[in-house]
């Protein structure tokens, strides 16, 4: 058996990092799948899918990093063409996963207590964005 | 003695939905993303300038309907915001889990006048004492962002670091931290309820692993 489902979700303007695992629990439960795995791919490149602790300080933590690693007022050769000016957020997105895979065990998702689904995006202003959940088993 | 003593719970985006939330919905019940996108913009910056008291209730009505080219009356809007403000029940069983050697705090970014017209203010009631209350709009300060951070604790006549702030706005939540106020980011129910265990606040349910997840084969 394999269920489709596409979240909309709307991370906010800037470097954002929004919980979606109470979405993607509600959806593996409706599927009534007992055992299998869950796909969920986030469908944009200038943000990323993980499983992480979705904790203010970590939050703040990873913010920072990624600042550091592609800074949001640095010259990036992506703006030449003018269209758009969000180089340091395909370069933050290039980091880090658009997919993840999680084990599906009597009906719930095998998560660990800390571990939280987590989209990050970095898209200077806000729009929708979408994630694709795929459930396969029985 | 617990390191933190002091919780201190926004209204708005934890009990119940945030005013920007409930005033898109208020404007059209059932809106969609256009309407979102479109609207929050607009609204949001709106929403802070009533959050601190620089505008009345009814002036906030009127520029969002005007901002939104919205078709109701003021009153209508008013009305139909404070109907919509319902409290969530589910956050309400997590706070009264905490033991009473913790001061509960509640931060109101609902004017006193809304405040005061919530159908739910019993429920509210229950858990926060009047005494323990703060309203936003009357801690006489002109941005949200540092200023939030440093005045909550002390009208709850507390240290920066004896507080811990439950805020559903992800990003003035992480503003919080990055200027040395613990916060939890409120997501959901059990979130929170996990949250708080992790702080030693409540007691915990669920195990570190996933209670449920296989037979386990334990290497020694």
């Amino acid at each position: 058996m394999v269920v489709s489902q596409t979240l909309e979700v709307y991370p906010g303007a800037g470097f954002a990092v929004q919980n979606i695992t109470h979405l993607v629990n509600a959806f593996v439960a409706s599927t009534k799948v007992q055992q299998g795995q869950l796909i969920a791919f986030y469908k944009h490149t200038t943000g990323s899918i993980i499983i992480g602790e979705h904790e203010g300080g970590i939050v703040a933590d990873l913010e920072e990093t990624l600042e550091n690693l592609a800074p949001t007022d640095g010259a990036y050769h992506h703006h030449l063409r003018e269209v758009d000016f969000n180089g340091f957020a395909h370069i933050r997105a290039a980091l880090m996963p658009t997919s993840i895979v999680i084990p599906i065990y009597d009906g719930e998702l095998v998560l660990g207590t800390h571990q939280e689904i987590l989209v990050v995006d970095s898209q200077p202003e806000e729009i929708a964005r979408y994630v694709f959940l795929q459930v396969t088993g029985e | 003695m617990p390191p933190f003593n002091t919780l201190l719970f926004w209204l708005g985006g934890v009990l119940t939905e945030s005013i920007a939330e409930l005033t898109i919905g208020a404007l059209k019940p059932g809106f969609g993303p256009n309407e979102r996108l479109q609207w929050k913009p607009a609204i949001d910056p709106l929403a802070v300038d009533l959050i601190l008291g620089l505008i009345e209730p009814g002036d906030y009505c009127k520029s969002v309907i005007w901002a939104c080219s919205g078709k109701i009356a003021r009153e209508e809007l008013e009305a139909r915001i404070l109907v919509r403000a319902r409290v969530r029940t589910d956050v309400l069983s997590v706070i009264r889990r905490i033991p009473a050697g913790y001061e509960k705090w509640l931060i109101s970014d609902f004017p006193p006048p809304w405040f005061a017209e919530l159908s739910d203010r019993a429920l509210i009631a229950e858990i926060f004492s009047p005494d323990r209350m703060v309203y936003t709009s009357q801690l006489g300060i002109k941005r949200l962002n540092p200023d939030i951070y440093s005045s909550v604790p002390a009208a709850a006549k507390h240290k920066m670091n004896e507080c811990i702030m439950v805020d559903g706005g992800s990003r003035r939540a992480v503003e919080g931290i990055k200027r040395g106020l613990v916060s939890i980011i409120y997501v959901y129910p059990a979130q929170l309820a996990h949250e708080l265990a992790l702080q030693k606040i409540i007691a915990g349910e669920v195990e570190v692993m996933h209670p449920s997840s296989s037979e386990r084969v334990i290497l020694l």
